[in-house]
Formats: C-alpha cells, sequence, structure tokens
C-alpha cells in the first residue's frame, strides 16, 4: 500500500467491490489481492479527485476574472462590474458568451494546426498543475515522489504554446512578443526553482504533499513565515513573471508594440489564453501556499478545532465521518483563504507599479534574482545544518543550541557559514549590482 | 529669459537603492490600497442622476410666455451666430397686424456642439438651454426637433425663468 | 563562411539583415490622438522615425474666414481641447488688442484663475496617460477623480464641462456664480495633498526611475532648433515661462515660481510638470484672495446698493449721475458688444500664452468686416513633436513610450 496517497478508506474496499461486480458481469477472473488492485486504486482515485479539483479549479479561475476586476475596481474609488448579476458575478459569464459568438477568424497564411493547438498547449499545463497541488491532505489527486520538480517541468511547456501563438500568427510582431515571452519565462524558471530548492532542503523530500506535511502546526512553523521569507519574496516575483503578470506584462502589453502573442486570436481561442493565464496564476499561488505558507494548516494550529470540537476522538459512526469531512472542508478552507490572499497580491501589485522594459526584464533575473537565489540557497543551507531536523516546532530551533555534536569544529563551522552568507547579502544589497543604475541617477 | 530665478527640481535618490527601491514600491502600494478604504465615486446612473448647475449645456428649447404663446420673432439671430451652418432653420411670416409668425423652427440636435451661442443673443430671451442630456434616438431623422418639440410650457418657461435669475412672468 | 545560397536570406558574407519597417499608429493606443510614425527598426534599435501628421486636420484656421467673430468662438474650444481656456484667451487679448476693449481687472482674475485651473487639469491627465504608458494603471483613475472634481467646478461656470466658449470680448460670458470663489478654494486646498499621493506611488519608484532617467535627454540648443516650449524646455535648466518673461493678464501681480529641471531627461519632465501643479495652486490660491470684487455675492450686493442709492438721489431730486457706482473693475464684462454685428477694426496682432504644452499662439489679421481675414494658430505641440525623431533616432524601441509621453503631444494642435 502506498503510505503517501492518503486515499480513504473506502476506496480499496469500493475497488475491491466493483472488480468482484466485473468478474460477475463479464466472467473474467482479475484478481482481488492488494498487489494488483493497488495501481487501479490509484488511478481511480486520481480521476476522482482530479474530476473535483477540475469543476473547483474552473470555477476558481471564472471567478478570478472578476476578481480581478472588482479588485482593481476598488483600489481605484470605483465599483466593479456590478449590473450582471448580484455584484457582477455572472460577469465573466457574460463575457464567455460574447467571446463564444464572436468569429474565429485564422490568418490567412497562418499554420492552421498550429494556430488552432497553441491555445490548448498553453492552456492544459496550468490543469496538471491542480492535480500536483495538495488542496487538503486527502485531497490530492497524484502524489509524486518528484512533485516539485514535475511541476516546473510542466511550467515550461505552456512556454512552447506562446512561442507556437506567436510563430503560428503570420505575424511578425506576434512572433516579436512571442520570442520575448519566450525568453522571460525561460529566464525566470532559475529562481524559481531555486527558491523552491529552499523548501525541499527543509522537508528533505521533493513530493509536495511531504513539504506541506513538514510545515504542520502554526504559522511560525510555516518554511516562508520564520524560516526563509526571501525564499517567498523570490518565488512570488517569479511566478508573476512566469504568468506574465505586471510588472512582466511585456509579452501582452497594448502600449507597446502590438498586444503580443495574441494579437491574431479572437473568439474562443483568446478567451482559452485568456482563461489560462488566470488558471496559470491561480496554480502558482497555490504552489506558493503549499511550499512556503503552510498549504491547508491553519495558522492557529490546532487550537481552534480543540475549542470547537474537544472530544473529538471519542466519536464514532457517523458522527466520526462528519468530523472528518468537518475537517477537510476547514482545511480547504485555509488553502483557499491562503491563495487567495496571494492572488490579491498579485493584483494589488498589479494596480500600482509600471511595466519593466525587456531589457530591465532579463537583467533583473539574470544579474539580481539569479544570484540572490543561489546565495539564498546557501544561507538555508546553512540554516539547515545549524538546526536540528527532527520535526520539533521551529520555535525550538535555536542555533547555538542545536549545533550537531556541539564541538569546537561546528561552531566554527556555523561561524563560517553566517559571516559567509551575511557578507553575501550585504555584497548583494549593496549597490554593486545596481551600479548601472545609481551611475545613470548620478551622472545622466 | 529675464527671470533667473527658476526653481530647481530634482529628486536624491540616496542609500542602498535595492533596499530604497524596495520601501519605495512598498510605500506605493499602501498608498495604492489605502483607496481601498475610502468610499467608490462611481454614479450608479441610471438610477442615480448627477447634479447638474443651473447653467448647464443641455437641449435646446424654446421658452413661451407665461401664457403659453410664442416669444420668438423669427429675428433669425440665433442662426446667425451658430457654429454650423444650416443648423437653426427658420421660417416666418408677418400677419395682418404686422406680428411676427414663425412658421418653422426646426435644430438638426444631431450636429449641434451645444456652444450655448444662441442662447446668449435671443433678443427675448425664448431659446434655452435645459438640463436634459438624454438625446439619443434611433434615428437621425428624429434628432430633428421642430417647434413643436423644442416648445415647452408657459409654466415650464416661468420655472426656468425663476431658476435661471430672469423675471418669472413675462406677458 | 556558409555555401547554403538560400535567395534573398544567406549570402556569402553571411547573414542579411533587413531593418524592419513599422508603422506605429495612426490606430494605437499610445499615440494620443492620431499619429502615425513610420519607423525603421534594426532589431531594438531605432534607425529612422518620420513621423505622418494631418489625421485629426479639420481647418480650424479655414473656418475663422467663413465666420464671424463670435460665430467662429466656439471652435476655437476644440483648437486643443485639453487647453481650452488659453486658446480662448489668446483668441480674445486679440480681438482686445485691435480693438483696444478695456478689460476689467476682476475679468483678467477670472481668466487667471480659470487658466491655472485648466492647466492642472491638463497635466493630470498628462500624468494619468504617460504612467498608463508605463503600466500602471491606478494612477490614471486616480488623476481623473481629480480631473472630475475641475469639471464639476467649471460646469458650474460655464455650464459645459470640457468645451466651454466662456471668454468674451472684453470679458467673460458671466460673472462667478454665487459661492464659485469658496468651493474653488477648497478644492484647490485639498489638491496638493493629492499630487503628494501620486507622487509616493511614482516618484521613487525603481521600475519608474529606471525607465524614465537619463532616457530622452533633451538640450537647450536642441529646444531652440526645434522651437521647443514649455515644460519641455524647463526641464533643460532653463527657466522660460511666458507668465514671467513677458506678464500678460495679472500674472505679475501674483508670487509664483517657475520649475526647472537639471538634465532635460523624461524624469525631469516629469518633475517639473508635477511641480507646475503646485506652482498653479499657489497662483489660484492668490488670485481668489486677490480678486476685485471677491465673491459674486460681494458684487451684487454692491450693485444693489448703488441702484438703489441712485434711485434715493434721483427722488431726491439730485444727479443720479453723481452717486458713485460700482468700481469698474468689479465687472465682469467691459462693455458691451453686440455680439451680433460685431466688427473690429482693421488691424494685426500676434498674442501668446504659456499654455500646459508650451507657446500657444494666435496670429489674427482682421480687415475691418465681421469675419476675420486669417487666423494662424501656433501649436506648442507642433514644435514639440517635431523634436520626436531627433530624441529616438539610434535609441532603443522601449523607450518610445516613455520619451513620446513626456512631451505631452496633443494631436488636435498639431494638425488644428
Amino acid at each position: 500500500m502506498n503510505q503517501n496517497s492518503d486515499f480513504p478508506n473506502w476506496l480499496p474496499l469500493l475497488v475491491n467491490k466493483l472488480v468482484e461486480l466485473i468478474n460477475h458481469t463479464f466472467h473474467t477472473s482479475i484478481a482481488l489481492d492488494w498487489t494488483a488492485l493497488a495501481p487501479v486504486t490509484l488511478v481511480v482515485w486520481a480521476v476522482i479527485v482530479f474530476s473535483l479539483i477540475a469543476l473547483v479549479a474552473q470555477v476558481a479561475v471564472i471567478f478570478l476574472v472578476l476578481m480581478e476586476r472588482k479588485i482593481l475596481a476598488w483600489l481605484t474609488q470605483r465599483k466593479g462590474p456590478n449590473r450582471v448579476g448580484p455584484w457582477g458575478a455572472l460577469q465573466t459569464l457574460a463575457d464567455g458568451v460574447k467571446l463564444l459568438f464572436k468569429e474565429d477568424i485564422v490568418p490567412e497564411g497562418a499554420n492552421k494546426f498550429l494556430f488552432m493547438m497553441a491555445p490548448a498547449v498553453f492552456f492544459l499545463p496550468a490543469f496538471v498543475f491542480f492535480g500536483l497541488i495538495p488542496f487538503t491532505d486527502k485531497l490530492l489527486a497524484v502524489s509524486l515522489p518528484a512533485g516539485a520538480l514535475f511541476v516546473f517541468a510542466i511550467s515550461s511547456i505552456s512556454v512552447l504554446g506562446l512561442v507556437l501563438a506567436g510563430w503560428a500568427s503570420n505575424n511578425k510582431y506576434s512572433l516579436l512578443g512571442g520570442m520575448r515571452s519566450a525568453a522571460q519565462a525561460i529566464s525566470y524558471e532559475i529562481p524559481l526553482v531555486m527558491a523552491v530548492l529552499a523548501t525541499v532542503l527543509f522537508s528533505g523530500s521533493m513530493n509536495i504533499a511531504d513539504i506541506v506535511r513538514a510545515q504542520q502546526g502554526p504559522f511560525w512553523n510555516w518554511y516562508g513565515i520564520l524560516l526563509t521569507p526571501l525564499s517567498l519574496l523570490i518565488f512570488f516575483i517569479s511566478s508573476l513573471a512566469e504568468v506574465n503578470r505586471v510588472p512582466f506584462d511585456l509579452p501582452e502589453a497594448e502600449s507597446e508594440l502590438v498586444s503580443g502573442y495574441n494579437t491574431e486570436y479572437t473568439g474562443m481561442k483568446f478567451a482559452l489564453f485568456f482563461l489560462a493565464e488566470y488558471a496559470a496564476l491561480f496554480a502558482m499561488s497555490g504552489l506558493t501556499v503549499a511550499f512556503f505558507v503552510g498549504g491547508y494548516y491553519s495558522p492557529f494550529g490546532t487550537f481552534l478545532i480543540d475549542l470547537l470540537t474537544p472530544h473529538h476522538e471519542t466519536l464514532t459512526g457517523v458522527m466520526s465521518s462528519v468530523y472528518q469531512f468537518g475537517i477537510q472542508c476547514e482545511m480547504l478552507f485555509w488553502f483557499m483563504l491562503k491563495t487567495y490572499l496571494f492572488i490579491f497580491l498579485a493584483m494589488w501589485v498589479r494596480g500600482t507599479l509600471p511595466r519593466l522594459k525587456p531589457d530591465q526584464l532579463m537583467g533583473f533575473s539574470w544579474k539580481f534574482l539569479i544570484p540572490l537565489s543561489i546565495i539564498n540557497v546557501f544561507a538555508v543551507a546553512v540554516e539547515k545544518y545549524v538546526m536540528v531536523s527532527d520535526g520539533r516546532s521551529v520555535l525550538t530551533m535555536v542555533p547555538i543550541l542545536s549545533i550537531q555534536n556541539n564541538n569546537i569544529g561546528s561552531w566554527f563551522a556555523w561561524i563560517v557559514g553566517v559571516s559567509v552568507v551575511f557578507m553575501a547579502f550585504f555584497m548583494l544589497m549593496s549597490d554593486m549590482l545596481t551600479k548601472k543604475l545609481k551611475a545613470r541617477l548620478a551622472r545622466r | 529669459m529675464s527671470n533667473p530665478n527658476g526653481s530647481k527640481q530634482s529628486v536624491e535618490i540616496k542609500g542602498n537603492l535595492v533596499l530604497g527601491g524596495l520601501q519605495a514600491i512598498g510605500q506605493g502600494m499602501a498608498m495604492v490600497l489605502s483607496h481601498y478604504f475610502r468610499p467608490p465615486v462611481t454614479l450608479e446612473y441610471p438610477e442615480v442622476m448627477p447634479d447638474l448647475s443651473s447653467r448647464f449645456h443641455g437641449r435646446l428649447c424654446l421658452l413661451t410666455k407665461s401664457d403659453g404663446t410664442d416669444l420668438c420673432i423669427g429675428c433669425m439671430s440665433c442662426a446667425r451666430v451658430c457654429p454650423c451652418n444650416d443648423l437653426i432653420q427658420i421660417e416666418m411670416h408677418r400677419d395682418s397686424a404686422k406680428k411676427p409668425v414663425v412658421d418653422r423652427f426646426t435644430i438638426d440636435m444631431g450636429r449641434c456642439i451645444f456652444c450655448g451661442n444662441c442662447t446668449e443673443v435671443c433678443p427675448t430671451d425664448c431659446i434655452k438651454m435645459l438640463s436634459d442630456f438624454e438625446l439619443s434616438d434611433y434615428s437621425r431623422e428624429a434628432l430633428v426637433l421642430d417647434k413643436k418639440e423644442l416648445t415647452i410650457s408657459g409654466a415650464e418657461s416661468d420655472k426656468w425663468r425663476r431658476t435661471h435669475g430672469l423675471d418669472p412672468t413675462v406677458e | 563562411m556558409s555555401t547554403l545560397q538560400i535567395p534573398g536570406v544567406y549570402t556569402e558574407q553571411g547573414l542579411k539583415t533587413e531593418d524592419l519597417v513599422v508603422n506605429i499608429g495612426p490606430q494605437h493606443p499610445s499615440t494620443h490622438g492620431v499619429l502615425r510614425l513610420i519607423t525603421t527598426l534594426n532589431g531594438e534599435v531605432v534607425k529612422d522615425m518620420v513621423p505622418v501628421i494631418g489625421y485629426l486636420h479639420r481647418s480650424k484656421e479655414k473656418m475663422a474666414e467663413s465666420r464671424s467673430y463670435f460665430q467662429y468662438q466656439p471652435t476655437i474650444d476644440r483648437v486643443e481641447y485639453l487647453s481650452s481656456f488659453f486658446d480662448h484667451s489668446v483668441f480674445v487679448s486679440g480681438i482686445e488688442s485691435i480693438a483696444k476693449l478695456k478689460v476689467p481687472k476682476r475679468v483678467k482674475y477670472i481668466r487667471m484663475i480659470t487658466m491655472e485651473l485648466n492647466r492642472i487639469s491638463s497635466h493630470l491627465l498628462w500624468f494619468g496617460t504617460f504612467l498608463l504608458d508605463l503600466g500602471a494603471t491606478s494612477t490614471l483613475f486616480y488623476a481623473f477623480r481629480e480631473r472630475e472634481e475641475i469639471f464639476k467646478l467649471f460646469e458650474d461656470l460655464t455650464g459645459a464641462r470640457m468645451m466651454y466658449n466662456y471668454y468674451r470680448f472684453g470679458g467673460v460670458n458671466a460673472d462667478l456664480p454665487v459661492g464659485w470663489i469658496e468651493q474653488c478654494r477648497e478644492f484647490v486646498q485639498s489638491f496638493p495633498a493629492k499630487i503628494d499621493e501620486y507622487e509616493t506611488i511614482v516618484t521613487k519608484n525603481p521600475i519608474f526611475l529606471d525607465r524614465t532617467v537619463g532616457i530622452g535627454l533633451l538640450d537647450f540648443d536642441t529646444c531652440m532648433r526645434y522651437g521647443v516650449t514649455g515644460p519641455s524646455i524647463r526641464a533643460t535648466g532653463i527657466p522660460m515661462d511666458l507668465r514671467k518673461d513677458a506678464p500678460y493678464l495679472c500674472y505679475d501681480e501674483v508670487k509664483f515660481d517657475v520649475p526647472v529641471g537639471t538634465h532635460g531627461d523624461v524624469f525631469d519632465r516629469y518633475l517639473v510638470r508635477m511641480a507646475e501643479m503646485r506652482e498653479s495652486v499657489k497662483i489660484i490660491l492668490q488670485c481668489l484672495d486677490q480678486i476685485p470684487g471677491g465673491d459674486t455675492a460681494n458684487v451684487i450686493a454692491k450693485t444693489k446698493e448703488v441702484e438703489a442709492a441712485k434711485e434715493a438721489a434721483k427722488a431726491a431730486g439730485e444727479d443720479p449721475k453723481a452717486v458713485p457706482g460700482v468700481d469698474p473693475d468689479w465687472l465682469s464684462v467691459g462693455q458691451k458688444i453686440n455680439l451680433l454685428t460685431y466688427k473690429p477694426p482693421a488691424g494685426e496682432v500676434y498674442h501668446v500664452c504659456e499654455s500646459p504644452r508650451g507657446m500657444l499662439g494666435c496670429h489674427m489679421i482682421s480687415d475691418g468686416t465681421a469675419k476675420a481675414y486669417r487666423v494662424k494658430w501656433r501649436g506648442a505641440s507642433f514644435s514639440n513633436l517635431s523634436v520626436l525623431p531627433e530624441l529616438m533616432i539610434g535609441k532603443l524601441y522601449p523607450d518610445l513610450m516613455a520619451i513620446f509621453g513626456s512631451l505631452d503631444v496633443i494631436l488636435p494642435e498639431v494638425d488644428r
């Protein structure tokens, strides 16, 4: 039995019964023992959960479109859409219907097959993400041992979709836009992955479910709060760049050359690009939460649950199932709250900051974020070395008291390591890296 | 170049650029967030109508005397000062008592630029502007208002004159 | 050396590159009007840029020849719709010079107040659209929120939010409404705090700084060669401002500074315009305090008083003309003019004012008839736009938005 997938107890029984039924109806003789049924169970569970998640995600993405407009409006002292449905809730539906009715134009000379495939190639990876993010401890479609790596591999495929869109449009401006977005996405993959390296180092596993489980407890146990806030910052900035959001939305900027890779797209294909961007935003925020902000754990720990249901260990039968269901809801609530908090942060940033130019964009990634994330990895490694990693709460991890073996060698190592890290941070924060801008400001 | 006293504008960017930049971005974002908590300035038209001033340049109208008879004497002053040629079209004749009678008075509201020139030169304070701005219609021809559509009743005219500081009753 | 022979692409010398000729506009969200820029790009570097104008030509100058002066006035607002009071001011001053009309001081103050408010609203629009081109969307809405307040003030004053048609020969259309001065003062006193808000969001933002500092450097000689005026030339360090150099209306009676920049880049032009908004606030507050007659309620009360005194004098048998009348400086119109048949004497005059974009001038030739012989507008944006190729050639293409936005070009003024 695969310990990591945490599927509920009734699933093997259900699969057992199903296989018996199949055996009975079709007169086959599939073995009923666990070794044979385990993969089937896994697949069935994955399909069930993924359908559920896809449904939830679809609604979430549709909601996000409205949320963006409403948030941007409230940030500028306006009301957002409020005519279509109560509080404008059906606005996205109206937009979708409008886009459906639009004429589907394929430019002459465009590569028809690639033109049609590009939105799909862009759209699908965002949805594949949803299978890997742990919404609650049981609501996880697939639990891959190398989940963290797989997620970023998949996100690179969506970059391919952008390039395809740019190429297949038979439009030199779209090609330029597609190339730019590909360059941007590739440049920002590196800090993204290196920031996640920090959490992998701490939790000791690349399985996303494990990473979340290692952050069990109140908010001080979460990686992004006390242990490595810098990683959280780097990850957040890079995820904005991955999703092509302001300040990194050069590929779709209207006031630059043209609308970039989606110039030639109309109707439903455009809607797919649009929705895929929001799906990717949701997925990236979900990943941020999973890696850095404790996933589905409540910031109060089990305090609230213990307060509300003091005797939950003694519940049996139906009440126990209801209790379990309630716990799942509570976890989902916290996960969604934190995800939407990060989405709100992304929208807040969109309302404030101007756009980066292409050279600024690339310079920021290669000359600042990547060195910073390399040094961050070193810093995290030092942190991990000087702390005990037996799963105790972060509050008990006081460096000086818990150096392994507590001898002069490890003290020395600790001092050297911390000094190196501090020096590196100091160098980074100094104007060495921003020399050019400072010179421009001083001399002009 | 006679005044050497220009006040120099400059912004000093000192200190660490990275931390300073983060601080500036943070301050900017806090400023934007502070607008979240201010009441929206949206006016929910058409449920709420905007508060217009009394001098508002809305739809043109022809005032009448307090008893409802025509005030227009057909002098063509308004047509002469209108910047758009042939916008105001007036035809009049004099009756047996040499009193002016206006046969036709049309204004093409579709071409009117709402400048208010006509309202200033009218010698009898007849052509004026209302606060009506909802003038859309389904055809261009419907926007050409004739005398009947332009004229407002005696009571309304008195009200207009009262709210605009003119003598309310005109005999 | 490549042996691959693909015609037109590979040559024996290697790769053949071709410059990309790109049409920016006329339909483009960021050209502030209908402007076509034929740009030759080599990669991201601009090798040549040719602006093509004329898409917004409406024959404003020709229209003056077939309309009487009063008939022409509403069209003057539209020569440059963001600074319509300035357009009106030069035209009306021209007539007043030719016909030697007396302009009461109250009128001059009213004109100054309205022109400075118009400057604020024009700079607010520039601010919003400049930041929008750079990518920040919220600041546009904040700027328009303030513009809405100014529009409300103007609507109370003139009846229209944007095409005012307010100045008349020797005066204004109607005096200020009662209580307008208080409303105006309220708005203007609350405005510097708003400018501070905008600056918090924008001025020290590192992304903004990187996009604007050191970009689009304009020096004084280039400005002189192309005739660039307004904030663009003040950003190079020269305090060239008509309000100080050749004061018109009553600008010599109010105290204000002329903001100048240091290096003439995009950032300096931004700083100069933000500072100009603050200076306009100062000017308006002083004008509101110094306006002859104060609030209109005073003027009305004084007029009634004088009339009552004249009645009393007549009743007492004395000469009503001996009763001192209302101070002529308190009037809102100098002398009554029959707008229908007005014929100024023959003459030629050129009046120029400091509009938000630079020197806006009107050269008028009147031949004694009811219609002008010739009206020529000197548009500030026309000269400001002509310097764009010089600023852009040799530079990177993405800087176009910042540079073009900072020049504050309004196409109607370019094409008229």
